[in-house]
């Protein structure tokens, strides 16, 4: 079985956005740190974990090339894939999630990386969920949403589950499937050897090219385009200052109760 | 200028079960933007719900009705499974969608949950169309339609275009519109019945947490992050929870530990809640948590940590240990009930 996972990266959280508009000069973000997100992480877990339960199967992992992507890759390299590489998607389209992820399924079946494709429930700093769904289009294979776990059964069939509100869900996963991930005790993403981490400074990334010589500008081309920086999304909250210890246990128990009495009487 | 052809909202009523009044709210939620959006003097506006239950609903129908919708579409699917698939609602709103001629100046607004965003995303994959993704805003452009998103982990709003549809997005719940348009006299209704074969192998299911309250519909939200430092906290903030009439959400980090199960986490990448209260302990405030809060909720954080970045988002800010605080809160509720009680 060939395993994918495919990461998105994002720009490091603890990193403050730049003040000016980053979104006519992308090239303001280039200097920030990128790091994997909670659900790359799942994602690279869930695939590694699948490795080592399925005999004979092998680990890709691709991530789309940009600033920082390299050295985020070679920590993901760490964790020892059989094969990795960098999709070179056109930065023009990174606002298309629909347009992304054709380009990618594009890059991924050049790079012959089979058809179990996982990746997280949320694709990088822009995708809210929507490209597992357009990938799993763009690849023809099955969705399978918002996994925890890729198990085999006792009759050899390969298994998602999935917690819903109030059960759990084992789901067959199909031949061709995009599998998306997201985070659960289950999976979090486990420390690399240092040995490793030494011999993945070293390695070799090849990248891979998004487009074959049939796409028409139709299929490459973006949709969506970002027409304005409106806030940061935390701006219309700023509230008064906590009450602190000093005030006293009662006065924090008053203002609390006081505050639920006004606000949700019953 | 005025466009060539007239824009059509269409609002996918879905929900994870059959419940009327959460379907008739997301309905007036795209009704509210849309009103909001389109000018007075425009004329009511072409506004189309699409509603999949598994039983036909009368009373569901006649609440819409009351609505300004110019068409409803009453889809029920008898043999759709439990828990509901949204693989099965996007194949069933997809041919529901194509027969009612979804087109190229056609917004679909589904409800912002779990299930709505990927019905979304597979409709518009499906569809060809634009993936606006989860939206809290959305309008239209000469020639286009524009969305407003919150992006880099909601640490940022953004407003997004695109020139061609049929675009699709899960619209966040909306503010009530003080001036409610009256329904549209003549409104169709149309009534279709669809099925989703399945392979009964396909999913099989285990016994779950049937006794959680969903985080979604609480009016109260009591919510514990890292720094509730295990499982045991979570049993005190449920009692809480409890007393309050609400439910127990978890930050992410609480999720990863497996204190609490994945569908009740809250933020930009769990569910997004909007409750009259949403007591926030032993939570950091990062934006991505607080992306997942609706703007109206009062926000208490209990916290240890004075510089916490919860408080600057907090109503009210209490400084304290919650292993002090949270169980005199509950001896506190718990007084004053009995109190009450007892002078009745």
């Amino acid at each position: 079985m060939k395993i994918c996972a495919l990461l998105g990266g994002i720009l490091d959280p603890k990193w403050p956005l730049p003040p000016h508009d980053y979104l006519q000069r992308p090239e303001l973000l280039d200097g920030i740190a990128r790091k994997l997100s909670p659900f790359d992480e799942v994602a690279l877990e869930v695939a590694l974990q699948l490795r080592e339960t399925v005999p004979s199967s092998t680990l890709a992992v691709y991530m789309p090339d940009g600033p920082g992507a390299e050295g985020l890759m070679r920590a993901v390299a760490a964790h020892k894939p059989d094969q990795i590489g960098l999709l070179a998607i056109d930065q023009a389209v990174r606002w298309d999630v629909a347009a992304f992820a054709r380009q990618a399924a594009v890059g991924l079946r050049g790079a012959d990386a089979g058809t179990l494709w996982l990746t997280g429930r949320e694709f990088g700093d822009l995708d809210d969920g929507a490209f597992g769904a357009c990938l799993s289009r763009a690849a023809d294979a099955s969705l399978i949403a918002m996994a925890e776990e890729l198990r085999v059964d006792a009759q050899g069939t390969l298994r998602a589950l999935r917690t819903r509100t109030d059960v759990t869900e084992q789901v067959r996963v199909p031949h061709a499937c995009v599998v998306t991930l997201t985070n659960a005790r289950s999976n979090r993403l486990r420390h690399p050897l240092m040995k490793n981490v030494m011999l993945a400074k070293k390695l070799a990334i090849d990248r891979v090219a998004c487009k074959s010589n049939g796409d028409s500008d139709d299929t490459a081309a973006a949709r969506v385009a970002p027409a304005q920086l409106l806030a940061a999304a935390e701006a219309n909250r700023t509230r008064a200052a906590p009450l602190p210890a000093s005030a006293g246990l009662d006065a924090q128990l008053n203002a609390f109760l006081e505050l639920l009495c006004t606000a949700s009487p019953t | 200028m005025t466009p060539a052809l007239t824009p059509r909202v269409i609002a996918l009523l879905i929900a994870e079960r059959d419940d009327a009044h959460e379907l008739a709210r997301h309905a007036e939620d795209v009704l509210n933007e849309t009103l909001a959006r389109v000018p007075a003097q425009a004329g009511p506006p072409d506004v189309l719900a699409v509603c999949v239950t598994r039983r036909y609903d009368p009373q569901l129908v006649e609440s819409l009705l009351r609505l300004a919708l110019r068409t409803i579409v009453a889809v029920t699917v008898p043999d759709l499974r439990a828990p509901v698939q949204a693989a099965d609602l996007a194949s069933v709103l997809e041919r529901t969608l194509a027969a009612q001629a979804l087109g190229p100046h056609d917004f679909v607004c589904a409800p912002a949950s779990a299930l709505g965003e990927e019905v979304a995303g597979r409709l518009a994959a499906a569809c060809g169309g634009v993936a606006f993704g989860r939206i809290q805003q959305f309008g239209f452009d000469h020639p286009g339609a524009h969305a407003h998103r919150t992006v880099f982990g909601g640490r940022a709003s953004v407003r997004v275009q695109a020139r061609t549809g049929p675009w699709f997005g899960a619209l966040r719940a909306q503010p009530a519109s003080a001036n409610k348009p009256s329904a549209v006299p003549g409104a169709t209704v149309l009534r279709e019945e669809a099925s989703v074969p399945h392979d009964a192998d396909e999913i099989t299911l285990l016994p779950g947490d049937a006794g959680r309250r969903p985080v979604e519909t609480a009016r109260v939200v009591v919510s514990g992050g890292r720094g509730m430092q295990g499982a045991e906290g979570f049993a005190l903030l449920e009692q809480l929870a409890t007393r309050l009439d609400g439910a127990v959400g978890g930050s992410l980090p609480a999720v990863d530990a497996g204190w609490v199960p994945v569908t009740h986490q809250v933020g930009q990448s769990g569910k997004f809640v909007s409750p009259e209260v949403y007591v926030a302990v032993g939570i950091s405030g990062t934006p991505q948590h607080l992306a997942g809060i609706g703007s109206a909720t009062r926000i208490v954080a209990i916290n240890n940590d004075e510089d916490a970045d919860i408080f600057r988002a907090a109503d009210l800010g209490i400084v304290a240990d919650w292993h002090t605080f949270v169980p005199a809160l509950i001896a506190r509720i718990d007084a004053a009930r009995c109190a009450d009680a007892g002078s009745r």
